[in-house]
């Protein structure tokens, strides 16, 4: 009896174990899966801002034109991805947005950059500058 | 400001059916996000009515604006609007809030007394208050009106986005925002100790003194 009851009390304890590790595994890969996602998604964000950047130092756009200019250099992302930047970059005081009358005629909300954008734009370019070399250099090894 | 919002009212017109429906969830969802500045919550919904128009006239989906996940996407604007500032204008709206709900509450608690003392006969002419009961149950209406109108937001914001049948919206907003609030009220001003020293005032009164305090919402609504 007593010996059964062990038995029992044993194999509670490893199934009980099993699954804590199961869920401790599972949340981990969890976790890795979404720090992953988010470096991803936070490289590519700052990369996406410097080329805003660099499109409104050239010329004053209004949200849509900015859209196509992106794609027009074959930048594919979600077209809805520039409002929440925009945002940013004028929270950061990098760019400044005024509402004015377009040529076609309704209101529309055209970026231009500030000093502090210039600045950013600047670093920006040198960083990339800096990181270009050496990572094409790095993938091109690995083809060989 | 308003002209924006008016601007934006008009515009909406021109949305069809489907892009319609996303774009005022969206627009309602951000619109609801009260600690963020008005001014750039205004313009960024201008900006992306614009851009929807525009895909629409191409011929595209909202899908390629919002991303599979509207909601999400809301939240990423949500986020990166920049707080508002705490200002005169928001204060006067409390008091405004504050006011409002206590006159309305005054005035029908009057209206209503007065109507069964003449209508129906009922004996008392005149009511007994306890001020130290009274303040307590004015505060704690107050903290519930605020939650109820936390909780209606929230709600809204929760079914943004979804398709809620009306039945359920019918029965979780008649019992959470109707009678769980009410219920509360009521037991409320049953349970509550009587204590303070009584005043007694002529019920007629009690219609009058809403009708200031309503007043006073309006001048608080004026200021802001």
């Amino acid at each position: 009896m007593l010996k059964k009851r062990k038995a029992y009390i044993i194999q509670l304890y490893c199934v009980t174990r099993y699954w804590i590790l199961f869920f401790k595994n599972f949340s981990n890969l969890q976790y890795k899966v979404g720090e992953e996602m988010a470096i991803r998604s936070q490289l590519l964000k700052g990369i996406l801002e410097g080329c805003i950047l660099a499109i409104i130092s050239k010329e004053t756009v209004y949200g849509y034109e900015l859209a196509m200019k992106l794609q027009d250099h074959a930048l594919d992302v979600s077209e809805g991805s520039i409002y929440p930047i925009l945002l940013r970059l004028q929270k950061e005081k990098l760019i400044q947005g005024e509402m004015r009358k377009s040529p076609s005629g309704p209101n529309r909300k055209y970026y231009t950059l500030t000093d502090a954008g210039e600045e950013s734009l600047e670093t920006f370019r040198k960083n990339w500058e800096y990181l270009k070399k050496p990572v094409d250099q790095l993938l091109d090894e690995e083809d060989v | 400001m308003e002209s924006l919002i008016v601007e934006n009212n008009e515009k909406r017109r021109l949305l069809n059916k489907e892009n319609k429906k996303i774009y005022e969830d969206m627009l309602m969802y951000v619109r609801l996000s009260y600690n963020k500045s008005v001014a750039e919550t205004e313009e960024v919904l201008m900006e992306l009515l614009d851009h929807l128009l525009i895909l629409q006239q191409e011929g595209r989906v909202a899908s390629e604006l919002f991303g599979d996940n509207p909601k999400q996407y809301a939240n990423e604007i949500v986020g990166e609007l920049p707080q508002k500032m705490l200002s005169k204008k928001m204060i006067m709206q409390f008091f405004m809030g504050v006011f409002y709900f206590l006159g309305v509450a005054i005035f029908l608690n009057g209206l209503v007394s007065t109507v069964c003392h003449y209508g129906f006969g009922l004996p008392e002419s005149n009511q007994t208050y306890y001020v130290g009961t009274l303040a307590i149950n004015t505060l704690l209406s107050l903290g519930i009106a605020f939650i109820l109108v936390y909780a209606v937001i929230r709600y809204i914001c929760w079914a943004c986005f979804k398709d809620v049948t009306k039945i359920f919206e019918l029965l979780f907003t008649g019992i959470v925002f109707g009678a769980l609030p009410f219920g509360i009220f009521l037991a409320l001003f049953y349970f509550m100790p009587s204590f303070g020293p009584p005043i007694t005032i002529e019920l007629y009164w009690l219609i009058l003194i809403g009708i200031c305090f309503y007043l006073l919402g309006s001048l608080f609504k004026r200021k802001a």
